[in-house]
């Protein structure tokens, strides 16, 4: 391990930073992009009812993923248009693997 | 039959049991580069000690074909010993005797043997090795886990429970271990996981191998569910026999003390330690050398949250309990694992009457967006709430910087420290002078011409100020500002004075710590 620098309220301390730590991950949910709907656990894709270019509302019905034992229907957080679709029906996918881009 | 016939038949039964699951599976067990059950009870308990009970007990299960099957002492081994003198109650699972598989009789030997250890106060050692619950018995097994889990947790604070894991733990099987005081594990041959690698790949889709999920060094250094790990299981015994030289046999007693030695100094210099600048990093635990007795620190989880450093040592031929701030890593900050870890040894201290010795060098809570959304606040109210509670003799040593609620929850006057002593090299601050200087003298820098060079003066103004032990000293809340060379002394001095202390919290059921 190398000495590396952290800053506390202003300080810098020298200091080692543990790897377990620095490879932790981070808590995405309130901070990632809404525009962006990727997998919050690994599944497949069974259904997909939208296209690209299609008008969504908030709420509306995006996918189906089967994880779990659970068919789980993945929302719309947003209103927009659908911009890029990354998965096809029959897909699994890995955890925070984008699938929808609407803007 | 004759009496010497029958006491023959008496002796060739036993024999028969005690072989377990035969030559083909102990052989099994040994290519694993396991111990068998019965090896491992000799390994771990003073010579000729072990007195097995319940050797006769048999399963009733009927349902798929159990019924014709006979399973030697139901696949778990228990009994009562001796370990360095001290009484102990001991179980181990037989995993050649059908996986060490839980049924119903399996369980009611291991509760068997908590409930004379809960009677006779004295520590209870389970030795896990099991594939998990018998099947075939259904429902019954899951009682029989039940029944475990609630002698586990009617056992906490009454007396010391350590948990072994040596080979497999899995399901529900470890929550038994989670209970306990402390867990123990070697690596290659322990895992402990809620759901296998096998499950998590099927539903999931991720691939996991056992030892990554949940080996030794997993729960060693990313869980923390591990308290110790070594690399065989004969050091593991000798671990857990080094723990019970800090002891006691129940919250009764107090652990047995033994003669005072003093530490190596010639290794540790107390002053030396300690480098110039106060922004540097040292090993906490080279000032923890230099005070206790022998030099000799055991610590107890070293590979997790590692900014804290807790364990057991001896002061003046006492057992006491450390807790320290470690500068080494991540500046000594305080955070969720760093709190969790800390206030659950407080509290294993507190319950077997183990006093305890705090130093601090933190300077405060680790910031960061990931903190605060993993609970920092709920987290961290554990330490302040477990020293707060804790009755024992608490004494802290206040080494470098203790600013702001850092400052508070390392055991200080506010939470009932009987003893707070201070290095002059002590920092009692909100915050440190960088970040407080910012802050109160915001206008004047931003004002003045050359505000980089104002900032420097402000904050050495301040530093001269307030970053030192005497503002504390005059209100009263350090009791003496020592000086570092005798600090064993005085430590011991502070120990002895206090050590009868007697103390108890209102009536209540009990409190509410957060969880």
């Amino acid at each position: 391990m190398k000495k590396e620098k952290i800053n506390i309220n202003y300080t810098e301390y020298e200091t080692y930073i543990p790897e377990s730590l620095k490879n932790r991950r981070t808590i995405y949910k309130a901070v990632k992009d809404k525009k962006k709907i990727s997998t919050f656990i690994p599944g497949t894709i069974s259904s997909i009812f939208v296209k690209e270019g299609d008008k969504v509302q908030i709420g509306q019905k995006l996918l189906i993923l089967e994880a779990m034992k659970m068919e789980n229907e993945i929302l719309s957080p947003v209103e927009g248009i659908i911009k890029k679709i990354y998965i096809k029906k029959g897909d699994t996918t890995k955890k925070d693997q984008l699938q929808i881009e609407i803007e | 039959m004759s009496i010497n016939e029958t006491i023959r038949s008496w002796f060739n039964k036993k024999e028969i049991i005690k072989k377990g699951g035969g030559e083909t599976a102990i052989e099994k067990q040994y290519e694993k580069g396991k111990l068998t059950a019965r090896d491992r009870i000799n390994a771990l308990l003073d010579k000729n000690t072990f007195l097995e009970t319940d050797l006769f007990v048999e399963h009733g299960a009927k349902e798929f074909g159990l019924d014709k099957k006979k399973l030697a002492a139901d696949g778990v081994i228990t009994g009562i010993g001796r370990i360095n003198n001290k009484k102990v109650c001991v179980y181990a699972q037989d995993f050649t005797v059908a996986g060490g598989s839980l049924g119903k009789m399996h369980a009611l030997k291991i509760t068997k043997i908590m409930d004379l250890a809960i009677k006779a106060g004295v520590p209870v050692v389970g030795i896990n090795d099991s594939g998990g619950a018998r099947i075939q018995e259904g429902v019954d097994a899951l009682a029989g886990y039940g029944d475990i889990f609630y002698r586990n947790t009617l056992a906490s604070g009454v007396i010391p429970q350590i948990s072994v894991i040596l080979g497999p733990c899995a399901g529900g099987a470890v929550y038994s271990p989670a209970l306990t005081d402390f867990v123990f594990m070697v690596r290659d041959i322990s895992n402990m996981f809620i759901t296998g690698p096998q499950i998590i790949k099927t539903v999931l889709g991720e691939d996991i191998s056992k030892e990554e999920l949940g080996g030794a060094e997993t729960h060693f250094t990313i869980t923390g569910n591990a308290h110790f790990i070594s690399n065989s299981e004969q050091e593991t015994f000798k671990q857990i026999r080094k723990l019970f030289e800090f002891l006691p046999s129940n919250y009764r007693e107090t652990p047995q003390t033994t003669y005072s030695v003093e530490p190596n100094i010639e290794k540790f210099d107390v002053t030396s330690i300690l480098p110039e600048n106060p922004k540097k990093p040292y090993d906490i635990r080279d000032i923890v050398a230099s005070i206790v007795d022998k030099s000799e620190f055991f610590e107890v989880q070293s590979g997790w949250a590692s900014n804290i450093v807790v364990g057991f040592a001896h002061m003046d031929g006492k057992p006491i309990g450390i807790v320290a701030n470690q500068p080494l890593i991540l500046a000594g900050v305080l955070d969720v694992d760093s709190s969790d870890k800390a206030a659950r040894f407080v509290r294993f201290c507190d319950s077997f009457n183990i006093p305890l010795l705090s130093f601090v060098d933190m300077p405060g809570y680790l910031p960061g967006i990931d903190q605060e959304y993993s609970g920092v606040i709920r987290h961290g109210a554990k330490l302040l709430y477990s020293y707060s509670e804790a009755t024992v003799p608490k004494l802290t040593l206040i080494i470098r910087k203790a600013y702001g609620g850092g400052y508070i929850a390392m055991c200080s006057k506010h939470l009932g420290a009987d003893v707070v002593y201070a290095w002059p090299t002590a920092e009692i601050a909100v915050m440190g002078p960088e970040g407080a200087a910012n802050i109160i003298f915001r206008k004047e820098i931003l004002n003045s011409p050359n505000p980089a060079e104002m900032r420097k003066i402000k904050i050495k103004e301040y530093t001269e100020k307030f970053a030192n032990p005497y503002i504390a000293a005059s209100r009263g809340y350090v009791d003496a500002v020592i000086n570092p060379d005798e600090t064993r002394k005085n430590i011991i001095l502070g120990l002895n004075f206090i050590i009868d202390k007697k103390k108890s919290l209102p009536d209540k059921k009990h409190g509410n710590i957060p969880l």
